[in-house]
């Protein structure tokens, strides 16, 4: 069935150019491989290298392009020693002709996000920010192709939040500065006039490239990623195709531009190619991917524990919890009980490794400003939800427990030894799971940081790298 | 923010993402966090991940 399809898209494909009588090209076609959000799911990567081969021996001009979020997902490409080099090599290898920046792209700080551009050696596109001169980023606001004749202009574009920044931590911004891509996109529509087609590569999530192909309908296509959709094949907006192939290398979108003799374009079409269900694999880019994963840095000690921890799941949640509490630099910290994957750790050498058994959860941070009544009910309500009482970092708490198996009488002590005051805002971070699936009254909506808790575990144990929780008791069932 | 779950307003944090509006409907509606979803559209009837960005006012549709 695979080998139909593939078999298909190299006969279509291969029609590039329709001839007159006279040899002279009525059309000329346009082929656009886009991706977005892979995340580093480097396991994929062998599939999609065998796709673009395929689609390539029937175009050898075919353009490829990835909308961003390129790395955060994996931590063999994201904790490599070079940060994200692993993906850069993999999409160099597999001939990538462009990617834009999404916000994951700023995860490991912008010295990172420049070793990635340059080990790249493809350009990266961004029209919306400016980097810091010191940093000499290799990035430029549009680019320009020259394909079968055609002058192909392609402007990058990356969401901002709330806040004015992307959703990355704001202390990887790094002094980059951003605008909204709405105000400065009619700064770069003068390669209109210049280009045979015009896209932009963006970064923006799906409702938003929407609005975007509204208001700007000089744009013959929007190439998206960011909100992990699959677009359905042929989705327009006022006239701009506009795609995106949701995440993980699941889908690659191809794209079809039909130009007349004139250089016009008559026809856009888009279709999304499933990866998942490809069985060959290009070699080289599996060969590739198998070393990364075998790579020894993940047996790294990265920390000690030095003292045995037997039957001690308060003592790990308190591990994490105070991770997650100095990492955010919030007053107190709660982690959920079933969120913790070991009670015991013998006095041994932790490894990379050993933090992602003890935390495989994709969960981020997020904090709240509660109030000191909020925190108490939290925790009342919050009782055996997940199977047990929530571990805490930065105070303690007694309580005891009614007939009903429901808490009374909760008393949360400060670190400070001071009690908590209920009429007092404070701090509070808890991972995306808590602040979603528990039920509690809290008048902040909260705020992700954007980083996940395992990310703060390993960043605390290279902070503290000699840790001891044995016998651990900050809760206190009276 | 507040985003739309089956049409019904749910409250979660900024910077959510497609899960965690789907955990928080859970939890307005006393459902258990391990209810499978089988998938999850948005308003044009494209297919999403759950751990797709979702914005302020996004409106999002689950099948069980």
């Amino acid at each position: 069935m695979r080998k139909t399809l593939l078999l298909a898209l190299v006969v279509v494909l291969g029609l590039t150019c329709c001839r007159s009588k006279n040899n002279q090209p009525k059309e000329t076609k346009l082929y656009v491989a886009t991706i977005n959000d892979m995340h580093a799911n480097m396991k994929a990567f062998p599939k999609l290298a065998y796709v673009v081969d395929s689609l390539r021996v029937a175009h050898p001009d075919l353009l490829l392009f990835s909308a961003g979020d390129n790395r955060s997902g994996n931590p063999f490409n994201d904790r490599y020693p070079e940060p994200a080099r692993p993906m850069a090599e993999l999409m160099k290898a597999t001939g990538f002709d462009l990617s834009a920046f999404g916000n994951h792209e700023w995860d490991s700080g912008l010295e990172a996000l420049r070793n990635v551009v340059e080990v790249s050696g493809f350009p990266y596109v961004c029209a919306n920010v400016t980097f810091p001169d010191s940093v000499n980023m290799p990035c430029k606001p549009y680019v320009i192709f020259e394909q079968n004749g055609l002058k192909i202009g392609i402007i990058g574009a990356i969401q901002l939040g709330l806040n004015g920044q992307p959703d990355f931590h704001p202390k990887n911004a790094g002094g980059c500065t951003f605008r909204p891509i709405a105000e400065v996109l009619p700064e770069f529509l003068f390669l209109r006039d210049s280009c045979d087609a015009l896209f932009l590569l963006s970064h923006c999530g799906f409702e938003d490239d929407m609005e975007l192909a509204e208001q700007f309908p000089q744009l013959d296509a929007i190439f998206g990623g960011h909100s992990h959709t699959l677009v359905n094949d042929n989705t327009f907006s006022n006239g701009v195709l506009v795609t995106q192939a949701m995440n993980r290398i699941q889908y690659l979108t191809l794209s079809t531009f039909t130009f007349d003799k004139d250089k016009k374009l008559v026809a856009k079409e888009s279709y999304n190619i499933p990866i998942g269900k490809v069985k060959k694999v290009n070699a080289d880019i599996q060969a590739m991917v198998d070393e990364y994963n075998n790579n020894p840095v993940f047996k790294e000690v990265v920390g000690y524990n030095d003292g045995a921890i037997e039957d001690g799941l308060e003592s790990l949640g308190s591990l994490m919890a105070d991770a997650d509490r100095v990492i955010a630099e919030a007053d107190l910290a709660f982690q959920n009980f079933g969120g913790v994957r070991f009670d015991t750790m013998s006095v041994r050498p932790i490894t990379r490794f050993d933090l992602f058994s003890l935390d495989p959860f994709d969960n981020e941070l997020v904090v709240f400003n509660m109030t000191g009544q909020e925190i108490v009910d939290f925790l009342g309500v919050s009782f055996f939800t997940d199977g047990g009482p929530n571990f805490c970092s930065g105070c303690s708490y007694a309580f005891s427990v009614d007939d009903n198996g429901q808490m009374q009488d909760c008393k949360v002590t400060l670190d400070n030894g001071k009690p908590l005051k209920l009429d007092k805002t404070y701090k509070v971070v808890m991972n995306s799971y808590m602040s979603s699936a528990f039920k509690f009254e809290h008048e902040d909506p909260g705020t992700s940081i954007f980083r996940t808790s395992n990310e703060a575990l390993t960043e605390y144990l290279t902070m503290h790298p000699h840790i001891n929780y044995a016998g651990v008791n900050r809760i206190h069932e009276q | 923010m507040i985003v739309y779950v089956n049409d019904i307003p749910v409250k979660t944090y900024y910077g959510a993402k497609v899960k965690s509006a789907i955990m928080a409907y859970f939890r307005d509606h006393d459902m258990s966090t391990k209810t499978v979803v089988k998938e999850v559209r948005d308003a044009y009837g494209n297919l999403i991940a759950l751990d797709g960005s979702i914005r302020s006012n996004s409106k999002i549709y689950f099948k069980l």
